[in-house]
């Protein structure tokens, strides 16, 4: 159900199948029908008009309840600040909001505005604090005083941002407007608040999903915080010692200095403990495990020190990553925590999660607390890692190699930094970092396995496939470059040969969900669907906690054209794992295809794109819109995506779907020399094809024929499709002509298809 | 129209106050409109029809009264005790440094309802100018279009007079009415200057009047007692609205505790501007 929602004018207008009616917070049961005029009247000059999609009125009701309590909370404290108001009515106002604070989000969000200018002379904190205080009015109290002691921060803040040149935000307009949202997302209140955390707010505001795709919002936080000396790539990590874990430390000497069992013991027991709760994970028992686990936690309370606990349950966070489920890592992660608060390698755990679950400002934050609690290099490396999440390569870079030069006999640094390189298309310098890491650990597995997915990036897969068979020569029981090593082979369109050593690779690696994967994707590729879905049924039922396996079954579904089916996968996928980008994205891709565009869009995120999934969603929009014919809005978009857009592999899904614009404009070579430098393996086929179409409207039939020989046996369904229509209209003596729009469909079919 | 500057004289748009080559105020563009002597001059055809009606079944003296009653017609917007109670604090700088950056287009997704709407209201009625607009009732007894907004906000005649023109009905529910599509000029004889509100008045309403009626249905011929007919004289005012343009406000207690404190706030603030307040 679709609602227009004004907490200002405790008003919701609810779209109900063809029905429109308005309902008001004071009397929610009085349902009024509405004309469409009449919601321009509704709503007038509100400035916070919404639009929530809820699966029911009640729902509708409860996110407009939410919206009053943020606006007047913001009006009752601004009553409660005046001072030209009564007292009685200045207590009143305090009375009523004290509760609303408790609600995080509420304060939040009047923090958000309290924050993002000082106190002007006609307020009277003081006799705020003083009033609500002796009331007792707790929550309002807390603000207040955080608010007063946060004043010379706020004004210092609120200066370096009136002192930012409007040319780097493009205009007055535009600063204007990006305060607006700079308030709306807290920037102002988070860099008063966390200044004792030094770097803290800039890192968790290039993180934000809001802002992280905005090359201006990066330049503009960064010169925000230069005067304070913060940086997105400071790599101090500023600890407080609270009274808290000077508690814990105490409490755990006591607890220390009682224990009776032998350590030895201890370990066999928390072993087996360990064991039973693995088999019950890998059966998909979660339930079971979780109870498991607290039984664990309570022996080992009585036998082991925090951190061996600690290290139980991180152990357990790891073994459940492997498995597929960064819900569990996360939990368990968590208990870790909170049984050993200052474990580094806990906060660690935790933030691999939250980065599993693109959840950026949260690994950032958890990172932050691995440094500040002694593991500087996993905080460094775990920074860099979610900075290249979400497209910031050159933070990356930087703190990569302050990680390699404060930690110079680290491999692993060195090898985030080559592969950060590679995912962003710097490929020749990949390879010479990599080159750089051999000479000084020789045939070291990881550099190695990187260096050859490099050459498989780009598109030199003869050489990935002998560097990989090198490696599983010298490491027979190294699973990635086993499994890399049989992805080339289908990446040469030796499907037979990849099936066949998939095959084998499942006996020998039974417990390695990404083989059987595989094997399943590699029967898709030959075509046999009904086998590939009853491997990815086999898988999910073995895995049943990977989500890939679902991801599997729907992409095939997809591929094979049965959408049906498809929709009811990603659905599944969707409610098993909310934050899963990839189940909207095909789901999406899938609506476009149908023609229910709206829908689609729906699915697709909002901000602008950063991270790897965002782009893919991106490009979803833009083939939306091509497909539903808004051409100019489609091109629009793809050109600025080839602009900002810092994913090598993505790119390439743009400069496609542009050269098929192109061709649909007439502008024929435009589109080749798009597509001419895409060796992606799987773009490659719609490039060709594409290119197929460019070169045969200029004339060039033997560069078609040329291409169409030189077809790879792993293209999907539909581009085989489209190459035999190609093929027909330019290859043959009395050639069948598909119509323009037809072939224009098509080609935007298979762009969504590979989407 | 031409542009009034003499050493000028360029066109200026329809939807612009301002010449786009010399600068000089052209007037605002509703009122322009409304005053076009094509415009006058149809209103002025469907007055003296109605006169002529009015005459026909005996309610001349009738007309005569309501006509006098209209001189004293004003302006009344529909509002949220939270909308009114900033724009009577709009001086205070508290207001002014916090709650001016409440703003939800941040979220409103592509292609969303609302945008929409909109949309569709600036493309048949006012291009380019929509949102420059503020959209009123004319009303005798201070009493709005039910059902937009808790408080009615009576506003000062010397406050909108030179910036506001008056429609026939809801402008929206009179273009379908007259099924007219984007780029359709509106037939003309249905909008007047806030001036020459009286007579719009009189050509929509004099049908109305019997011998028999009195002044106390004068309010409900004004404005329909079914909303959602649109049935109202829609005042449009150019520009926004300053507190100082309040004279009177009407409001209903409400139930919730939060905005009986706003409702308190703001009585005591309008009192201070020299409005009228009532409370029911």
């Amino acid at each position: 159900m679709r609602a227009l929602i004004s907490g200002q004018a405790s008003t919701a207008v609810l779209f109900c199948d063809e029905r429109v009616y308005s309902v008001t917070l004071d009397a929610p049961e009085n349902r009024r029908e509405r004309e469409e005029w009449e919601i321009l009247w509704l709503f007038a000059d509100t400035t916070d008009v919404e639009q929530v999609e809820c699966e029911d009125e009640p729902k509708v009701l409860q996110t407009l309840e939410l919206a009053w309590e943020k606006d007047r909370s913001l009006q009752l404290i601004i009553i409660l600040l005046d001072s030209k108001e009564d007292i009685e009515l200045r207590l009143s106002a305090a009375t009523c909001l004290d509760p609303f604070l408790e609600n995080s989000s509420v304060r939040e969000f009047v923090e958000n505005r309290m924050y993002s200018a000082p106190l002007p002379s006609s307020a009277d904190l003081a006799g705020a604090i003083h009033q609500c205080s002796e009331s007792k009015l707790q929550f309002v109290t807390a603000l207040l005083l955080a608010l007063d002691e946060d004043q010379v921060a706020i004004n210092q803040r609120v200066s370096a941002w009136e002192a930012l040149p409007t040319s780097l935000f493009g205009g007055s307009a535009e600063k204007v407007a990006f305060h607006s949202d700079a308030v709306h997302f807290g920037a102002f209140r988070v860099f008063a608040t966390e200044r004792g955390r030094k770097s803290w707010a800039i890192v968790q505001l290039l993180n934000h999903p809001h802002f992280r795709g905005s090359a201006t919002a990066r330049a503009v936080f960064k010169e925000w915080a230069a005067p304070f000396h913060e940086t997105a790539t400071a790599t101090e990590f500023k600890r407080a010692q609270d009274e808290q874990s000077v508690y814990v430390d105490i409490e755990t000497e006591v607890h220390r200095s009682k224990r009776t069992i032998k350590p030895r013991q201890a370990f066999e027991q928390a072993e087996k403990q360990r064991a039973a709760i693995k088999i019950l994970l890998t059966q998909g028992r979660e339930e079971q495990a979780l109870r498991y686990t607290k039984q664990l936690i309570i022996n080992q309370r009585r036998t082991s020190d925090p951190e061996h606990i600690a290290k139980s349950l991180c152990d357990l966070a790891q073994f459940v990553k492997g498995l597929g489920s960064p819900e569990l890592q996360l939990e368990f992660a968590k208990m870790a925590i909170a049984e050993a608060p200052s474990d580094s390698w806990s906060h660690a755990t935790v933030a691999d999660a939250y980065r599993a679950l693109s959840d950026y400002p949260q690994a950032q934050d958890a990172y932050y607390n691995a440094g500040a609690f002694g593991d500087e290099r996993s905080a460094m490396l775990g920074r860099a890692e979610v900075l290249k999440d979400i497209g910031q390569l050159a933070d990356a870079l930087t703190i990569l190699d302050n990680c390699v030069r404060d930690f110079p006999s680290d491999v692993v640094g060195r090898n985030a930094r080559a592969s950060a390189l590679a995912n962003f298309g710097r490929f020749e310098e990949a390879l010479a970092a990599y080159d750089a890491i051999l000479k000084d650990w020789r045939d070291e597995p990881v550099t190695m396995a990187g260096r050859a997915q490099v050459l498989r990036d780009m598109g030199r897969s003869e050489e990935a496939l002998k560097e990989f068979e090198y490696i599983v020569t010298l490491y027979p029981d190294d699973v990635i470059s086993h499994h890399s090593r049989a992805e080339t082979l289908r990446d040469l369109g030796r499907l037979e040969a990849a099936r066949d050593t998939f095959a084998v690779l499942m006996k020998r690696f039974p417990l390695a969900a990404e083989m059987q994967l595989s094997f399943a994707k590699t029967l898709r590729d030959l075509s046999n669907f009904s086998e590939a879905i009853n491997q990815y049924k086999a898988v999910t039922k073995q895995h049943p906690l990977n989500l890939y396996g679902y991801v599997g079954l729907a992409d095939t579904y997809r591929k094979s054209g049965d959408l049906v089916n498809a929709l009811l996968a990603y659905d599944e996928i969707i409610s098993r794992a909310h934050h899963t980008g990839f189940a909207r994205n095909g789901k999406a891709s899938i609506l476009a295809l149908q023609g229910a565009y709206s829908d689609a869009l729906k699915l697709l995120p909002t901000n602008l794109p950063a991270t790897s999934s965002e782009w893919v969603s991106y490009h979803i929009r833009a083939m939306v819109y091509m497909h539903s014919g808004k051409l100019e809005r489609a091109e629009s978009a793809l050109k600025w995506g080839l602009v900002e857009n810092q994913w090598a592999l993505q790119r390439q899904y743009f400069q496609t779907a542009l050269a098929t614009l192109r061709i649909r404009q007439k502008r024929y070579q435009d589109s080749i020399d798009l597509v001419d430098s895409i060796a992606h393996p799987s773009v490659e086929p719609i490039a060709r094809v594409l290119k197929m179409h460019a070169h045969g409207e200029l004339g060039e039939v033997s560069v078609v024929a040329q291409i169409y020989n030189d077809f790879r046996q792993s293209a999907a369904p539909s581009i085989i499709q489209l190459r035999e229509a190609l093929a027909k209209r330019y290859l043959v003596k009395k050639p069948i002509l598909t119509m323009d729009d037809s072939l224009f469909r098509q080609e935007c079919n298979s762009l969504l298809l590979a989407a | 129209m031409k542009c009034p500057n003499p050493d000028c004289g360029d066109q200026v748009p329809d939807h612009s106050r301002m010449c786009v080559v010399c600068g000089v105020d052209a007037g605002v563009p509703n009122v322009r409109a409304a005053s076009l002597p094509a415009e006058v001059g149809a209103l002025d055809a469907r007055v003296l029809a109605a006169e002529n009606n009015a005459e026909l079944v005996g309610a001349t003296d009738v007309l005569t009264n309501f006509r006098l009653a209209l001189e004293e017609s004003a302006a009344v917007v529909c509002r949220s005790i939270s909308r009114v109670n900033e724009l009577v604090s709009s001086d205070n700088h508290l207001f002014a440094s916090f709650y001016k950056n409440v703003r939800s287009d941040i979220t409103l997704p592509e292609d969303n309802e609302w945008d929409r709407i909109r949309q569709s209201a600036d493309s048949l009625l006012f291009p380019h100018y929509f949102e420059d607009l503020m959209f009123a009732a004319l009303t005798l007894d201070g009493s709005g279009v039910n059902g937009y907004g808790g408080i009615c906000v009576t506003l000062k005649d010397s406050a909108i007079r030179e910036r506001s023109s008056v429609f026939e009905e809801n402008a929206i529910l009179f273009i379908k009415r007259h099924r007219i599509v984007a780029g359709d000029a509106l037939p003309l004889g249905y909008k007047a200057t806030w001036t020459n509100r009286v007579a719009l008045c009189v050509a929509k309403l004099t049908y109305k009047l019997t011998p028999a009626t009195t002044s106390s249905k004068y309010q409900s011929i004004l404005m329909g007692s079914t909303a959602r007919d649109g049935d109202f004289i829609e005042v449009h005012i150019y520009g926004p609205l300053h507190r100082r343009a309040i004279k009177h406000v009407s409001a209903t207690e409400p139930k919730r505790a939060a905005d009986k404190v706003l409702l308190r706030s703001m009585t005591k603030k309008l009192l201070e501007l020299g409005a009228t307040c009532t409370i029911n």
